[in-house]
């Protein structure tokens, strides 16, 4: 037990790396492709003893498990001493449930790319490092891993758009590659600045040993907030900050990704195989969720608090826009990608307006929308098999086609336009009272100096997305599986096994997710969301 | 004897808790959809349609347990509380909240939770009830009706889905599932229009059911967010408990929590709420789904959109009804009596049977909503039960018709029917009669209570604006049009001579299809005599019980009057009040005082007006309809040789053009949006991406910067990238792929490899 507890995050995060290094030695395809799914699914497996070595309920405030904090099962050791970059990764509420969520959603992506023949030995090691890259991002603690696993998650992805994808593949491969770099340069640039305030800050313990860390947590600390304070010119509200704070914004939100950062999503996911355009839309996406609410928040709640406004129009014109592009988009695919974008608005918007509810919601949103976007580009994933085109115009009846997958697509398509019982909802039902909550005159903004009727306006265009949603989804619903029966269609066959294991687990969790919040999720992240709300100061 | 010795046990051993049974009642029809999802096909015809028939029969069974205890009584002991709570008809209502997902922290960090649960007062037992009674004559009606569709089971496992939605809904005490199974019930609306998805029209309706009803709940989410933000709660009796008479100052409230609450916000708030009822119960201006719907199978068109989900709307308004301010209510009554209006003239129109049917729909719960701002509460949730009962009947019976018909809705094809199926002729009439305000049967006390609280407003407001009197001369006139267009539609149905020889040949009626038209009668008949009303009545009284229970007042307190929930909302504020508080009193009250005031006065004496009104409003309307249809559609035609009234024919026939009208508006604006927004993003967003990466590109070429393995700089960081990558990219067909990965994971593993020593060397 003391040795999982130890061990287990660094056994997460590198075991699919050592399951590629197999994979490049096995003979046979099907040797790999098992291979693969055996690695994936050990992850899983291991990755729901986190349920049992995480201790939900203890701790409070946003700091180090010793400290009576709520990030646990830390390891660290030195890594370039130089510079105090460390090897550092541990776990909390906000990095849980997204742990869970990348080992299910990539067993199901393994069991999704079974039927790829082209290179199947390199696509399934890319696939496996890929998964490091992932864990990596979302466990570690340094600054300066997180950013190295951030970059090196790219770059798998990179390779399986750019050779396993569709006609146009080199350049959605090249746009995605790009577009993610160019965030990351603010990312690096916020790296460097910030460890060199640091180095202000935190003095060298002993002689000779460096100054400054990369401690993410700490760098969160009061503490750590009082010295920026002190070494930042304007202080936590100055330009500098603000510009920090931007900066790491931008990053993230390109990989959200929001309007106007988006283009590159809509070609990536035309472009992508079945099981990396889920990946792409339930993980990739969520790693910028993720450093908004690790990194871009609790590293400057003052500047955001300032920069509201930008973040919460920027979500909303994500939302409503995003909605509005899909409902115009004839590919069944880029449809379900511009729904993404308008999808993970919800999440800007709930960071943006900083209420309890609001950010609850983001981070739900985060899981619902990994659970609905995954089901919902196999949905298409299945039918472009059958059908080799994604015209939305040109299916319809497959209701009678294919009785059991419409079923269960319909279940897909409800989580993902918000109903009620489904996993959608949660969230957006959240993010939308938390921002009406915002108007409060005790929130965060008001005390901040927030206007209300911005506040307000925001909140009631933000509500008017669910018509549009709704209108698009019923619409394409419509296209796709209702009407006649169409001739050209009467022979495809219903889905098989293999894609039932994929489309199965994912409309139970969809439910469970809708039905449970708090069991499923919230019990999970309330401590640490409450700690994150110290930090923006919600207690005094 | 065994009677005598159930009736002994009963008595003895008291009753299981009603909320108990009714959460049984509730989940039996779920757990029938669930089975049906999985073996319904295996099952088949009819035996699918036994589960699901059966398990919403045992759910009446048990609501009527629900029923008889509820009326016993009962004790129960909530957690955290030391004193039970003794609940039942008349008594406290049981109140059981559930903890659902996390909304606030409070300032020593401790987590609130947005609630969802269980809300039982007479009102709930009343609806359940009614829902269930209604269900299982339904889905005992399809298992005829439906004998003959190719997806019987799944007609039967969304009835069961169905069910289980509106029995949930009408079991929420929050409003935020309030909120959840408005939606299933929406969802299962879609289901069923969409029904037949062969049609084209069909699954049009269904997606204009659903998109019209989330643009209603556009206004619910704005509202729910105004209540959410300042009550920061959203569960019934807090909501009601926070507000406070003595609280109030001119311009607004200060609520329990100490959060001030303006006027115009409250109205927003209100209005934004009602907006959802707008959706749900089809009102002006978003009605245009109604009619639409009856594409769905014709027993839906009686359950779901006559008697139960579009009702919901009105079950909404009466549970919000303590927090709407008199602008709010205003604002109802107005919708109300508008929606009223223009459809029962539509429905005079009309020549398909069903889209009478949904027309006169329209109106009924126009009424409804109209009685809820005029503040007759009982008034309008006593009209939704008899509705239920008659409109249903209604509805079973024109599906009689048509199964006998062949399917035939149009009017012009029918005539002279009565001879062939002579229960269903009969049952209708009686329908008719009761929609009409025939004196005795059921919608002449509810209807009756209606016009003599509108009257009331009505009189009472005419002091300030002479306008108010609309609000009772309009629906008093309508009445007299109802009672028209419903004898209108008897009359070309089953009178005169048949207009199409062959369809009336083959008309035939069977047991199963009309033995719950006869049970609908029968409560069609005596739906205004059986205690609805009395239980109705009580229900407000417990909700006042249950706020006085949150806040730790006794009852017989003078305190206790500041939360009676007829009187606790507004009793006007300066310049914004629409009403005097004496009236508003009056209008709850609606029963004799000894002491009268002049506003008082005024009320009764509508009362009075009423009895009159009601009266000669269904006997003119009975008898013109008789007079004009006795010859089928002679009368009606040489009518419509005169220019002007052809015109107005035509254009009710065609619904006032509403739906063009959205068509061309709402419908065209958004699609224009759309395409906008997509050709924005493709030419603008995306062409300035292209550019600048062309950009970068070209200057970096223009510097002799290409070297790739250089990367000092942001810029020629993205131009060697993007060269490097592309040529990268082009390596498959060179065959250096495998290289390239080989190479890459050959550094991660060694990466990782020197971190894992790097670890244990610690």
């Amino acid at each position: 037990m003391d040795f999982l507890k130890h061990w287990l995050l660094t056994i997460l995060i590198f075991l699919p790396a050592a399951g590629a290094l197999v994979v490049l030695f096995m003979k046979t395809r099907d040797g790999v492709r098992w291979m693969t799914l055996g690695t994936t699914l050990l992850t899983f497996v291991l990755s729901m003893l986190l349920f049992v070595t995480y201790k939900w309920d203890k701790g409070s405030g946003y700091a180090y498990e010793q400290d009576g904090g709520v990030v646990q099962m830390v390891q660290h050791a030195k890594w370039i001493p130089a510079f105090n970059i460390e090897y550092r990764v541990g776990i909390d509420g906000l990095s849980l449930p997204l742990v869970i969520l990348s080992t299910f959603i990539c067993v199901l992506a393994c069991i999704a790319s079974w039927n790829i023949e082209k290179m199947t030995k390199g696509y399934m090691a890319l696939f496996l490092f890929l998964e490091t890259g992932i864990m990596g991002v979302f466990l570690s603690l340094d600054f300066f891993l997180f950013y190295v696993f951030f970059e090196i998650s790219l770059l798998p992805m990179y390779f399986l758009i750019g050779i396993w994808g569709g006609p146009r593949k080199e350049y959605a491969a090249i746009k995605f590659f790009l577009y993610t770099l160019v965030g990351s340069i603010g990312l690096l640039i916020v790296l460097i600045g910030l460890y060199l305030y640091s180095r202000q800050i935190i003095p060298a313990p002993t002689p000779g040993a460096a100054a400054g860390t990369f401690d993410m947590v700490r760098m969160a600390t009061p503490e750590f907030q009082a010295g920026l304070a002190r070494v930042m010119p304007g202080g936590l509200t100055g330009t500098t900050a603000k510009t920090f704070f931007m900066l790491l914004m931008v990053g993230f939100l390109i990989k959200v990704p929001a309007v106007p950062f988006h283009t590159w999503l809509p070609d990536a996911h035309v472009e992508a195989p079945t099981p990396m355009s889920m990946i792409l839309a339930a993980i990739l996406l969520k790693m910028g969720g993720y450093g908004i609410f690790r990194i871009a928040y609790p590293f400057f709640p003052e500047a955001a608090k300032e920069m509201w406004l930008v973040i919460g129009i920027i979500g909303v014109v994500s939302i409503i826009y995003g909605a509005l592009c899909a409902m115009a988009q004839t590919d069944f695919k880029k449809l379900v990608a511009y729904s993404s974008v308008s999808h993970m608005g919800f999440v800007t918007l709930g960071a943006a307006m900083m209420t309890p509810a609001a950010v609850n919601g983001a981070l739900f949103m985060m899981i619902a929308h990994g659970i609905t976007s995954a089901a919902m580009f196999f949905v298409v994933g299945v039918v472009y098999e059958r059908a080799h085109h994604r015209e939305i115009g040109r299916f319809g009846g497959l209701a009678t086609t294919m009785p059991v997958y419409t079923g269960l697509s319909t279940v897909a398509f409800f989580a993902n336009l918000g109903l009620p019982g489904l996993c959608g909802f949660v969230g957006e039902v959240l993010v939308l009272l938390g921002a009406f909550d915002a108007a409060k005159s005790d929130s965060i903004l008001m005390r901040s100096g927030a206007s209300w009727n911005s506040i307000v306006t925001l909140a009631v265009i933000s509500c008017f997305g669910v018509i549009l949603t709704a209108g698009y989804m019923l619409w394409t619903m419509q296209r796709v599986f209702l009407g006649p029966e169409k001739p050209e269609y009467r022979g495809f066959a219903e889905v098989d096994r293999r894609e039932q294991v994929v489309l199965v687990p994912l409309t139970v969790m969809a439910i469970l997710l809708g039905v449970l919040p708090t069991v499923f999720f919230f019990a999970y992240t309330d401590a640490t969301v409450k700690g994150m709300f110290g930090l923006f100061k919600l207690f005094t | 004897m065994r009677h005598r010795r159930i009736a002994r046990a009963l008595k003895k051993k008291q009753m299981p808790r009603t909320d108990y049974l009714l959460i049984i009642a509730t989940v039996l029809p779920l757990a029938s959809f669930v089975l049906l999802v999985f073996a319904g096909k295996r099952m088949g015809k009819p035996f699918a349609g036994y589960v699901a028939t059966g398990a919403i029969g045992l759910s009446l069974v048990f609501s009527v347990l629900a029923l008889i205890g509820w009326v016993q009584g009962g004790e129960y002991k909530p957690a955290g509380r030391t004193a039970a709570i003794s609940y039942g008809m008349g008594r406290t209502p049981i109140n059981l909240p559930m903890h659902w997902v996390p909304s606030n922290y409070t300032a020593d960090a401790q987590t609130k939770f947005l609630n969802v649960g269980v809300y039982v007062d007479s009102l709930t037992i009343v609806m359940f009830a009614m829902i269930t009674l209604v269900a299982f004559l339904v889905h005992f009606f399809s298992l005829a009706y439906m004998a003959d569709d190719k997806r019987f089971p799944r007609f039967f496992t969304y009835l069961g889905l169905f069910c289980f939605s509106m029995l949930g809904l009408v079991l929420g005490g929050t409003i935020l599932q309030l909120f959840i199974f408005w939606e299933l019930v929406g969802l299962c609306s879609y289901l069923l229009i969409g029904f037949w998805y062969e049609k084209k029209t069909a699954t049009n309706a269904a997606i204009k059911a659903f998109v019209t009803n989330r643009v209603g709940d556009f206004g619910f989410l704005i509202g729910l967010g105004i209540l959410f933000y300042h009550f920061g709660n959203v569960s019934l009796p807090d909501i009601w408990s926070a507000l406070d008479i003595s609280k109030m100052s001119g311009r607004g409230i200060e609520l329990a929590n100490g959060v001030w609450f303006g006027p115009t916000l409250l109205t927003v708030m209100g209005v934004g709420l009602f907006f959802g009822a707008v959706g749900k119960s089809a009102q002006f201006p978003l009605h245009v789904w109604l009619p639409d719907a009856m594409e769905g199978p014709t027993p839906v068109s009686a359950l779901i959109h006559a008697a139960t989900m579009v009702a919901a709307g009105v079950y909404l308004v009466g549970r919000i009804f303590p927090i709407l301010t008199p602008d709010a209510r205003l604002f109802i009554a107005i919708i109300g009596l508008t929606t009223l209006t223009m459809a029962a003239l539509i429905a005079v129109a009309q020549s398909d049977i069903k889209k009478v049917l949904a027309f006169s729909t329209l109106s009924q719960l126009g009424y409804m909503i109209l009685a809820m701002g005029v503040g007759s509460w009982i008034g309008g949730l006593f009209h939704l039960i008899t509705h239920a009962f008659f409109k249903a009947l209604l509805f079973l019976g024109s599906g009689s018709v048509i199964h006998a018909a062949h399917h035939e809705q149009e009017m012009h094809q029918y005539g002279g029917l009565w001879r062939k199926i002579p229960v269903t002729a009969i049952t209708f009439a009686i329908a008719v009669l009761a929609i009409a305000g025939t004196p005795g049967l059921s919608a002449y006390y509810s209807k009756d209570m209606i016009l003599a609280h509108a009257g009331g407003y009505a009189g009472l407001g005419a002091e300030h604006s002479k306008w108010y009197l609309l609000f009772f001369w309009v629906p008093s006139g309508i009445a007299l049009v109802t009672a028209f267009y419903m004898m209108r539609c008897w009359m070309l149905t089953f009178w005169g001579k048949p207009r199409n020889q062959h369809l009336y040949d083959h008309a035939r009626e069977t047991p199963v299809l009309y033995g719950p038209l006869i049970v609908l009668s029968i409560f069609s008949i005596i739906g205004g005599y059986v205690g609805v009303r009395t239980m109705i009545e009580y229900a407000m009284g417990e909700g006042s019980k249950i706020v006085l229970d949150v806040r730790g007042v006794k009852e017989d307190s003078p305190e206790a009057k500041k939360y009676d929930l007829y009187a606790t909302a507004w009793p006007g504020e300066p310049g914004g009040s629409h009403l005097p508080t004496e009236a508003r009193a009056a209008v709850a009250e609606g029963e004799n005082e000894p002491n009268l005031t002049h506003s008082q006065m005024e009320f009764k004496h509508y009362e009075h007006i009423v009895h009159t009104v009601v009266v000669w409003a269904f006997a003119v309307g009975i008898a013109l309809g008789f007079v004009i249809y006795f010859k089928g559609y002679a009368v009606a035609n040489a009518l419509m040789k005169i220019a002007p009234l052809r015109w107005i024919h035509t254009w009710l026939y065609r619904r006032m053009y509403f739906d063009e009208l959205y068509a061309a508006v709402f419908v065209a604006i958004t699609m224009g949006l759309a395409r906008l927004s997509a050709l924005f993003d493709r030419v603008v967003v995306d062409g300035l991406v292209n550019f600048a990466a062309h950009f970068v590109k070209k200057t970096s070429d223009l510097a002799g910067l290409n070297d790739k393995y250089i990367v000092d700089g942001a810029v020629n960081g993205l131009a060697s990238a993007t060269q490097s990558l592309g040529s990268a990219v082009r390596a498959p067909q060179s065959g250096r792929i495998r290289m390239y990965v080989t190479v890459l994971l050959a550094a991660v593993v060694i990466g990782i490899a020197a971190m894992i020593v790097v670890v244990i060397s610690k």
